[in-house]
């Protein structure tokens, strides 16, 4: 799976000094990428998508005092990093923001004219689901197994199996693949 | 499901940028627009809970009428009390709404939030103090109207007694402002010049 790392953190979190602020640096750079795509995956929007980034980056550091040194680091950044984007959405949709899985349908198919044509169709098949979805295939796409994907949703593995098959066949029927 | 074959999972371990790294001043600035945002409820929920406050006085006084002995005294202390808080209201307004469309990203910018919330503060510690004496004194008068207050040891107590209990009272609510305040905005401040501290070095 993601993050088969093995970082290892000694000290203790009870107070942010500098030095556990640099160490939670180090730490957040080294994985910033689950940060960023998984904002990505949530937000279509480049603006939004840098505030769900920062709120991220905020709840991460916020509960940095919670994050047991025996765990990786890069697993816990993912409960987080998702649970913080279901609130950031929750509460944005609230506001009466509208998201592009609501009227993404009646789009016309457009080829991106972007580089890497692949990618983009993937995130714009990924906007379609909605928000629980998103959660369950950005980790299958990190490379989470189906346990490992029902412990971080708390749900069975069954229902991932099942949920998951259908999402991935919804995306490549709209990826063409 | 076929997991270690699937194409999806190429595709996007192929389409990944390399993504720019996250610096102190990141963590630091949001940790100040939370404080903001906090700062900002708490206005919103304060304005609210006073539009409440004075139509439950409103209410209060217009199903028990004072007599018209003291009626000129308790209308004209509402009055009174109304016209503080309106101004007060509006000074807050003014500077919620002026603070809603900035971005805090710059020191500047959390300089200026800290100096007018400050401001504030100052003008709604002489607000909150008055308009507790306000509201005592014309429950006093109620009091009176009443014949609930009169009748008590109060008469019988000498001028010292009366003093210190007074003095006492007084001190209690100025304490329970202060506390008040620091609950709702004096923590958050400090936590912005903090913050404005570590940006500075």
């Amino acid at each position: 799976m993601a993050g088969t790392d093995a970082e290892q953190t000694s000290s203790t979190h009870n107070y942010p000094d500098k030095d556990t602020e640099n160490e939670f640096l180090l730490l957040l750079n080294r994985h910033r990428g689950i940060v960023h795509r998984l904002a990505r995956v949530y937000e279509p929007d480049a603006h939004a998508r840098a505030d769900l980034v920062q709120e991220m980056i905020l709840q991460l550091w916020r509960a940095y005092n919670s994050f047991r040194s025996d765990s990786q680091f890069s697993t816990w950044m993912y409960r987080v990093c998702l649970n913080t984007a279901l609130t950031f959405i929750r509460k944005e949709k609230s506001r009466g923001r509208i998201f592009l899985n609501e009227y993404v349908h009646g789009l016309p198919e457009e080829a991106p004219d972007h580089n890497n044509e692949q990618i983009e169709m993937l995130y714009n098949a990924i906007y379609t689901l909605s928000d629980a979805d998103k959660g369950m295939i950005f980790l299958y796409l990190e490379g989470f197994s189906g346990t490992e994907i029902a412990v971080q949703l708390g749900i069975s593995e069954v229902n991932v199996r099942v949920k998951l098959n259908r999402i991935r066949e919804k995306i490549r029927q709209k990826i063409s693949i | 499901m076929n997991e270690d074959k699937d194409q999806l999972r190429e595709i996007w371990n192929n389409g990944q940028s390399t993504e720019s790294g996250f610096s102190s001043d990141a963590l630091h600035r949001k940790g100040a627009m939370s404080s903001i945002e906090r700062i900002r409820s708490n206005m919103r929920m304060e304005f609210y809970a006073l539009l409440v406050s004075f139509l439950v006085a409103g209410f209060v006084l217009c199903m028990y009428p004072p007599r018209p002995a003291l009626a000129s005294g308790i209308w004209m202390m509402m009055a009174l009390l109304l016209a503080s808080t309106s101004y007060f209201v509006f000074r807050v307004m003014r500077f919620y709404n002026r603070s809603q469309g900035m971005e805090f990203n710059t020191r500047e910018s959390l300089t200026w939030f800290v100096y007018e919330i400050r401001l504030l503060l100052e003008m709604y510690r002489s607000y909150a103090i008055t308009g507790i004496f306000g509201g005592f004194f014309i429950g006093l008068l109620h009091g009176i109207q009443e014949n609930t207050v009169g009748t008590g040891e109060i008469e019988s107590a000498s001028p010292t007694q009366v003093f210190s209990r007074a003095l006492v009272v007084i001190l209690f609510t100025c304490f329970l402002v202060e506390l008040w305040l620091y609950w709702f905005y004096g923590r958050h401040v400090r936590k912005i010049e903090r913050i404005l501290a570590d940006l500075g070095h």
